[in-house]
């Protein structure tokens, strides 16, 4: 039995709402689960605990250090990603209309705008508080503060503030404390030294199989599928400090296929993907396109220390290139290129997503003084709608081709 | 004898070239119609009669355009971007950015001895493209020709502030209606379109000389009006609707 086909279909015939709350299914789903990926027994798992409510429930946005959340035994519920998960099961449609209905412009983030759309129409856990951070997404805070409005709960704002130097990294650190605080009091809960140790030391591990992944990247010819890598980048930001991160990533890398790979050209991938079915990847693989790496699941922190915790996470959200001047992300991706022996970058410029679109012009201009070729494509990563198939495969073709 | 072909199956029109040792055996351009794939092959054989070169004689047909994958016959398929960067340095060797204004979209190329070092493309929007153009000649009940014609008698311009074809051309018949100056209106609209394609000539950055491409190229109202908001001169080849077609027969002469 296939788990994401059931839920997929449990979707379209509308009868999921009333079983995403049932125990009694989840019952039953557990008896397949022994077979599934480590991927589809942790959103099982995420599913059934926080719509069952066995733990608190937190909807964290996308860059929220997890490791708070589940050094106090809640469940980080990942709006974002659940939003490309609806998305890469083709039923994005309906929840963003919804939210449109509702006056959410089509000119905002079409992640917002889906997640909304599952909250309007009742297929969302209770929260039993909202977490969110300034950092990157500018549209972030002020859609979770919507959602913590819709949901009546208390929204928890952590401000990330300048260029990552030491005041600011203080300030942070304070910021995170504060947070800490105020959950500690909202679930009259301590988090205690074995607790910071615990989630630290499954953070680290992740970081230990991302940094393999990451030397994979960079052999020629790529033994990593891109297509997946942008497919997991939710999860790294979800399963931070939980026990499935390492075992989620070391399982797929198990998993790569031995080769032989047909590698034509090697491209480095800005932002994030289109996560509904379109023929992007197929045309790229038919190719011989390797997508060598992407932004997101590139960036990589240093350890973190479980005496100094607040001080350990404000260092991995400040390790994020994507924060601060322009300048930080330009030139970590740069190097990143020559890293993976790219020869080219395609940025995915998603609708509605400031702070990467505004940056694609100067990113396109210093990659074109290295003599790297540079396509913005413009689209959309949720919304179907946007996808215009026939102007996108001519500008990747087009691109392929000055490669 | 070795003869090559090329087909740019454009929204609107599909161009064919055959050629023999770089000379031109033949030159035809047919509307596309609604089936792309058999006005492709009708065009093919249309070429090859008037010749009377057998099919067997063509060792390739390099695709381009729009519909270049419903070309089942085609060796090999090259986008218009590549094809019309190759066509032109074929006329113009000098040439080191292109403006190609076709029927549905409207590209700048940024070219070096006929390769292509960069390109910008219109996005699912029809502003700045020829089908802009008809919808608002259709407006003045006007042919092409005429309307860019009547552009060049204007002593001032209206502006046109929409930018979406279909509230253009409302703008477009309201203005008429008011009883305005139509050679300003007419000149309004060549500019509308030359604001939107400058746009992406310096999304790239200006270089010259510079030519154009595709059928809009023969509109001596836009070319002007480009030549006004871009503050340069624009060649254009004899044949700038055939450029396509002929970058993509040489190519399929050089990739055998």
């Amino acid at each position: 039995m296939n788990l994401s086909n059931f839920v997929q279909s449990k979707l379209q015939d509308g009868s999921a709402l009333r079983l995403l709350r049932s125990p009694l299914i989840y019952r039953f789903l557990s008896l397949f689960l022994g077979k599934q990926s480590p991927s589809v027994r942790f959103s099982f798992h995420l599913a059934r605990d926080a719509y069952l409510k066995r733990k608190p429930v937190a909807f964290a946005s996308l860059f929220f250090p997890t490791e708070l959340v589940y050094a106090l035994g809640m469940i980080p519920f990942p709006l974002e990603v659940i939003a490309g998960l609806i998305s890469s099961m083709g039923m994005a449609v309906p929840f963003l209309k919804k939210a449109e209905e509702k006056w959410y412009s089509q000119d905002l983030c079409s992640f917002h705008r889906l997640a909304m759309g599952l909250a309007l129409e009742g297929y969302l856990p209770q929260p039993d508080l909202v977490l969110s951070l300034t950092s990157l997404c500018d549209g972030s805070y002020r859609f979770f503060n919507n959602i913590a409005r819709e949901f009546r709960v208390p929204h928890i704002l952590v401000e990330v503030p300048g260029n990552g130097k030491a005041k600011d990294r203080e300030f942070l650190a304070s910021q995170l404390r504060r947070a800490r605080a105020q959950l500690e009091a909202h679930l009259e809960r301590k988090i205690a030294a074995s607790d910071w140790q615990e989630v630290f030391h499954h953070s680290n591990s992740l970081r230990e199989e991302l940094l393999k992944i990451s030397s994979l990247q960079s052999q020629v010819p790529c033994p990593v599928s891109g297509e997946a890598a942008l497919g997991y980048v939710g999860l790294i930001f979800t399963c931070a400090g939980s026990p499935w991160g390492s075992e989620l990533f070391a399982s797929w890398r198990e998993s790569l296929p031995g080769g032989p790979y047909f590698e034509k050209h090697r491209l480095f991938w800005l932002h994030l993907r289109p996560y509904y079915p379109s023929p992007i990847f197929q045309f790229l693989r038919e190719r011989g396109v390797s997508i060598v790496g992407d932004e997101l699941s590139s960036y990589l922190w240093k350890e973190l220390d479980p005496e100094k915790p607040e001080e350990s996470l404000s260092s991995k959200i400040y390790s994020n290139f994507g924060l601060g001047p322009i300048q930080n992300r330009i030139f970590s991706i740069l190097s990143l290129v020559r890293e993976r022996k790219a020869q080219g970058v395609i940025s995915f410029s998603h609708r509605g997503c400031r702070q990467s679109t505004g940056g694609a012009f100067l990113m396109k201009e210093v990659l074109k003084e290295e003599g790297i070729p540079c396509l913005i494509l413009d689209g959309d990563c949720v919304d179907p709608r946007e996808l215009n198939w026939e102007q996108m495969r001519t500008r990747i073709e087009g691109f392929l081709e000055i490669l | 004898m070795s003869v090559f072909c090329g087909l740019d199956i454009g929204s609107l029109a599909t161009k064919g070239v055959l050629l023999k040792d770089l000379h031109p055996l033949a030159e035809k351009i047919i509307p596309t119609g609604g089936n792309a794939p058999e006005t492709a092959l009708s065009l093919f054989q249309e070429l090859l009669e008037e010749v009377r070169v057998p099919a067997k004689e063509v060792k390739a047909v390099v695709a381009t355009g729009y519909g270049r994958i419903s070309v089942p016959f085609a060796t090999r398929t090259i986008t218009e971007i590549s094809c019309h960067a190759r066509g032109i340095a074929h006329f113009m060797p000098q040439v080191k950015m292109l403006i190609d204004l076709g029927g549905q979209d409207s590209k700048a190329i940024r070219l070096k001895n006929g390769k292509v070092l960069d390109f910008v493309m219109n996005d699912k929007c029809a502003a700045g493209t020829g089908r802009f153009l008809e919808v608002m000649a259709q407006s003045f009940r006007l042919t092409l020709g005429e309307l860019g014609s009547l552009s060049l008698q204007a002593k001032s311009e209206i502006t046109i502030s929409a930018t979406c074809t279909v509230f253009a051309e409302s703008e477009v018949i309201g203005l008429i209606a008011r009883g305005l100056p139509k050679e300003e209106i007419a000149r309004g609209i060549m500019n509308a379109i030359a604001q939107r394609m400058a746009g992406m000539v310096n999304r790239l950055g200006l270089e010259e000389p510079l030519a154009m491409s595709g059928g809009v190229a023969k509109n001596p109202g836009v070319v002007k009006a480009l030549e006004r908001e871009l503050g340069t001169t624009i060649l254009i080849p004899e044949e700038p609707q055939m450029i396509g077609a002929w970058g993509a027969a040489l190519l399929a002469s050089e990739n055998v």
